[in-house]
């Protein structure tokens, strides 16, 4: 670790908006962009309007009722806001300016199985710890393009650092042209962190997650720059946004980025 | 036009007119006494007429000389200088063998003779090493290197320690030719740089052209690199090894018919994983090594004619059990073939052969595993003839012909039982070109140096995709695919490369060079990572990659002192570059049919000055060199399209080698190496998605930082056992040596992350590829 100065930037208004055809309230937050070393919450966007609106008209609005910059939306249970093949336009107005993202909902397959086996002190390689090792299973839905984020918890809490990200093409890596497949054994065996496995007693959860194909892009970016170890690291970039002021003249631009994916999901008990 | 060809009728006619008078030609080889090797650069003198003549690459030689008697004199530095009386009436061949002087305590004695090549030299902006001196610099791991020992020349540098490569006067590590015995090396590094490919035992010199570089050479923009393989011994049969930290060495070389063939075989390989196989139960399943294989041989077939076969075979393997495997490396042959016709034509035709491949696999292929390797190959034919004219004129001419296959992924992937093909189309190209130069003496001071050479490269497919526009930066959206196995050309292009250098002599020992050249690239290699990596893929040129060009300036004050004890130069240098291959965000290059919409491109710009002074005799030899430079590319898309600093760029980078003869027992060495911090980019700002916090910089800058800056000492010193000595039969040293003495840890890299434990504080991390002092011994011998 070194010192380092840095050079000083200025804020934006950051959207973090992944919306999900999961049970609950689904959130948009909003913050503005902080110094990249003020190691501290960012501060919250306040006295937003936000609200997403599908092509068959339907509007759903987000409040932000503790002040808090995230704010929120919960399907009251009669219809479902997330369908397979719709589009949805999400709109923030924000100190005068507006905002629009758009980003279309895609069918996610099952989750057919998790499968898990213990590596011991015999078993484990390189950097590896001692644990059990769980594995999904699933296919990828037949036709190119379709586009996945898989997350991984353990015991409800979602292994969150960024070498776990794990993303999949057509249930493969990038390009590599596969179609319809078992997802292929590295992805499969992504969901669990090779310094930190399941133990006995552990619950695995999977979410599938069927991503809009620039979000696939997107989190790679995001993926590769959070992700580097000096030696073989690809240039610094900055992440792209799809958020864009409807005001092409504006100076006032917004960065982050909108999505909305259909999930499913697994569940298994280490025993 | 008309003018241009005006002008080269008169000086074609100055040419002809010095064939008038009676004259005749001295020609033949100059070869080393002990071991029969031809000594490349050699010269030979004739002080009365202030005529002379040099060696070529195959030692061979021509001198044109009135009827009469004359005394020559045969040079070559660090050898003792040889007498010939002649009375010359027809056509002559002298074959000469000079003996290496004594390299003791007799050093001191300042001779009598000229070693000012450097000065009197049409080259400039051109490096030569003999692989003694390589040998005697401290080394890391003390392991002999010649790609990190070139990086001790004014010039050369490198993104950061153990990086693959090499870069010469801000151009990329792509951008150098390296010829091995004339075959192209697509990459030079084991372990991902930290040595190179080039087995020491078996090199006799290493020439760097940076600048002024001759017609002859071509297809990289920014140097040439010519490593040359020792023939062996046509005396006796001689074998010389070692065993340093990493590699064990062994070497045989012999004559296969005494005075008129020999053959070198040299190999080395690492024997860590040997030990560690042997002590850890756990690592039996382990494979690391890395090895290569050089071999040489040359028969003289006739009078007229000599032969030489060269070939090398390196390797890196790495892997576990049946679980996976990576392995890559190099092989090339050449065959060549020199021909005399009459006493003032030499012809040298190459047929050559190169191949670097990597593959790897993971897993059983039949359930859940990939299997993946990746190929350039080219075979090509290099006709090129010297023509010895007169004292005052040497033409060389000739041309070649390269074919390029890229096989550019070929794997195969099965999830579950399904096993798919996910190959790309192999890609196929031809390269060629023609050239003609003379170098040419104009009265006692000036001397010319102009030729022309022509390229043209084809692509042939099988495989072209058109895109569309879009904005800078962006990925191009693809519009249309035309496939066709005919292996018809896709894409043509063509480059006339015009090459001029003028020497003035100032002084008797000083001089003015000048040169302009012109590069062009066809092939480039396809890297976006801080420090390349094995699997970088090299892609011809087509119909969306345009060549590379360059147009290069130089001009250099040559001065020796001393009777020339020591050298020194300052030479600046301008070089434009256009065609500069870059990479959109998020490119992926590894598996993508479509890169080329994924490729930016833009221009290049890099300038300097180089500071040169070396110490060539006594007791205590080495030099300094001092480099300031700057290496900078325009790319629309990148840093709002303004001017960024390229990764490799350094300021300031000053090396002081030196070595030190104690006595007959002991010599010392000494490196210390010190540059300026590589550019970086930092962020300013931070965003949050999904709990990721993520770097930003608002003002989308490339490269707006310097890493701190690298310094570096190095100690070795060589002891020579009296034993050995004594037994005359035997030969051995022992080397030691400090790299890093003083124990820095010094920046390859920074790079911005969240803590592993608290994820929303951000930190700087400082990458070392070596952080600490590393010691080693190596013991070398030979009989």
């Amino acid at each position: 670790m070194i010192d380092v100065g840095l050079d000083k930037g200025y804020s934006q208004l950051s959207v973090d908006a992944f919306i999900t055809d999961l049970p609950g309230t689904q959130q948009v937050r909003l913050t503005h962009t902080g110094d990249y070393f003020h190691n501290q919450d960012l501060p919250p966007a306040l006295g937003a309007s936000v609200f997403i609106r599908d092509e068959k008209g339907h509007t759903y609005s987000f409040t932000d009722t503790g002040d808090t910059g995230t704010y929120s939306y919960t399907p009251d249970g009669r219809r479902a806001m997330v369908e397979a093949g719709n589009t949805y336009t999400l709109h923030i107005s924000y100190q005068g300016e507006e905002y629009e993202a758009v980003s279309t909902a895609r069918p996610a397959p099952p989750v057919d199985s998790i499968l898990y086996a213990y590596k011991g002190e015999k078993d484990v390689q390189f950097e590896e710890e001692e644990g059990y090792y769980a594995s999904f299973f699933a296919m990828d839905l037949p036709g190119k393009g379709d586009y996945y984020w898989i997350k991984s918890f353990r015991n409800g809490i979602f292994y969150d650092k960024p070498a776990y990200i794990n993303l999949s093409e057509d249930g493969a890596f990038t390009n590599t042209g596969l179609d319809g497949q078992l997802f292929i054994e590295p992805i499969r065996e992504g969901i669990t962190p090779w310094d930190d496995p399941f133990q006995l007693g552990d619950e695995v959860k999977v979410e599938l997650h069927a991503i809009n194909a620039d979000t696939y892009h997107f989190l790679t970016i995001l993926s590769e720059q959070t992700n580097s170890s000096g030696l073989f690291d690809p240039p610094p970039a900055n992440v792209p946004t799809n958020i864009k002021n409807t005001d092409p003249d504006s100076g006032e631009a917004a960065l982050g980025w909108f999505n909305v994916a259909m999930v499913s999901v697994s569940k298994a008990k280490i025993e | 036009m008309r003018k241009g060809i005006f002008t080269a009728l008169l000086l074609l006619t100055t040419i002809l007119q010095t064939f008038s008078q009676e004259r005749y030609t001295v020609s033949g080889r100059i070869r080393d006494v002990a071991d029969g090797e031809v000594l490349i650069g050699a010269s030979v003198r004739v002080d009365s007429l202030k005529t002379g003549a040099a060696t070529n690459e195959y030692g061979f030689y021509s001198i044109s000389l009135p009827e009469g008697a004359h005394e020559l004199e045969y040079h070559y530095i660090g050898y003792q200088h040889h007498r010939v009386r002649i009375r010359l009436q027809k056509d002559t061949s002298i074959t000469i063998e000079l003996e290496a002087r004594a390299s003791t305590l007799e050093e001191v004695v300042v001779t009598a003779q000229r070693e000012d090549e450097n000065v009197k030299s049409m080259e400039m902006s051109t490096v030569k090493m003999d692989i003694n001196t390589i040998q005697k610099m401290p080394a890391l791991l003390g392991e002999v290197d010649i790609v990190k020992s070139l990086q001790m020349l004014p010039g050369v540098s490198s993104v950061g320690e153990g990086a693959a490569g090499f870069n010469v006067r801000g151009g990329g590590i792509d951008q150098n030719l390296v010829l091995l015995d004339e075959a192209p090396v697509y990459n030079t590094s084991h372990l991902f740089g930290v040595f190179s490919v080039f087995n020491p035992d078996a090199v006799k010199d290493v020439k760097l052209i940076k600048g002024g570089i001759p017609s002859q050479y071509g297809g990289r923009i920014s140097s040439m690199l010519d490593v040359r393989m020792k023939d062996g011994s046509n005396k006796k049969l001689e074998m010389n090894g070692g065993i340093g930290s990493i590699f064990a060495r062994i070497a045989v070389e012999g004559p296969i018919v005494k005075e008129k063939g020999s053959f070198i075989l040299a190999g080395r390989r690492s024997y860590m994983d040997l030990f560690t196989r042997a002590f850890i139960e756990d690592l039996k399943d382990t494979r690391f090594n890395f090895y290569d294989l050089t071999l040489k041989a040359n028969y003289k077939t006739g009078k007229r004619d000599h032969l030489y076969l060269s070939g090398y075979l390196g390797r890196d393997v790495f892997g576990q059990g049946t679980d996976f495997g990576f392995d890559n490396g190099n092989r090339t042959v050449t065959l060549r073939w020199n021909h005399v016709f009459g006493k003032k034509l030499f012809l040298n035709t190459s047929a050559i052969y190169s191949h670097y491949d990597y593959g790897f696999f993971a897993g059983d292929i039949q359930i859940d595993g990939v299997d993946w390797s990746s190929d350039i190959i080219n075979y090509s034919v290099k006709p090129e003839f010297t023509w010895f004219l007169n004292n005052r004129n040497t033409l060389k001419f000739g041309g070649q012909g390269i074919f390029y296959l890229f096989k550019p992924v070929n794997a195969r992937v099965s999830s579950g039982t399904t096993l798919n093909d996910i190959s790309m189309d192999n890609q196929y190209a031809r390269e060629g070109a023609v050239y003609i130069s003379n170098e040419q003496q104009l009265g006692d001071r000036w001397m010319l140096e102009y030729g022309l050479r022509y390229s043209l490269f084809q692509y042939m497919g099988d495989v072209a995709y058109t895109f569309a526009d879009t904005v800078p930066g962006a990925e191009k959206r693809l519009e249309s695919v035309a496939r066709s196995d005919s292996r018809g050309v896709i894409k043509s292009y063509g480059n006339l490369e015009p090459r001029v250098a003028v020497k003035y002599d100032t002084g008797p020992t000083s001089s003015v060079k000048a040169s302009y050249n012109r590069m062009a690239q066809y092939l480039h290699l396809i890297s976006n990572t801080s420090a390349a990596a094995p699997t970088d893929r090299w892609i011809p040129s087509n119909n969306n990659i345009k060549p590379q060009l360059a147009d290069q300036l130089a001009l250099g004050y040559f001065r020796n002192f001393l009777d020339n004890a020591w050298e020194t130069s300052l030479e600046v240098y301008y070089k434009d570059m256009k065609n500069q291959i870059d990479y959109i965000d998020g490119a992926d290059l590894l598996l993508n049919e479509h890169l080329d919409g994924s490729l930016l491109s833009g221009k290049g710009r890099a300038y300097g000055m180089e500071l040169y002074v070396r110490k060539a005799k006594g007791r205590l030899t080495g030099w300094l060199s001092y480099t300031l430079a700057r290496s900078e590319r325009k790319v629309e898309g990148i840093n709002r399209n303004n001017w960024y600093p390229n990764r490799f760029d350094q300021t300031h980078r000053l090396n002081l080698t030196g070595s030190y003869r104690l006595n007959k027992r002991w010599e010392f060495g000494a490196n210390l190496v010190f540059s300026s911090g590589t550019p970086t980019t930092f962020p300013t700002n931070r965003i949050e998605i999904q709990g990721y916090v993520v770097p930003h910089n608002v003002y989308e800058s490339r490269n707006n930082y310097r890493i701190p800056s690298y310094h570096r000492l190095d100690l070795s010193a060589t002891f020579y056992p009296k034993k050995y000595e004594e037994r005359k039969k035997w030969d051995a040293f022992w080397v030691f040596s400090l790299y890093n003495v003083y124990n820095r840890r010094n920046p390859f890299s920074v790079f911005f992350r969240s803590n592993e434990d608290h994820p929303t504080t951000t930190e700087a991390i400082k990458y070392s590829v070596f952080g600490s002092v590393v010691p080693a011994v190596s013991f070398n011998f030979s009989f």
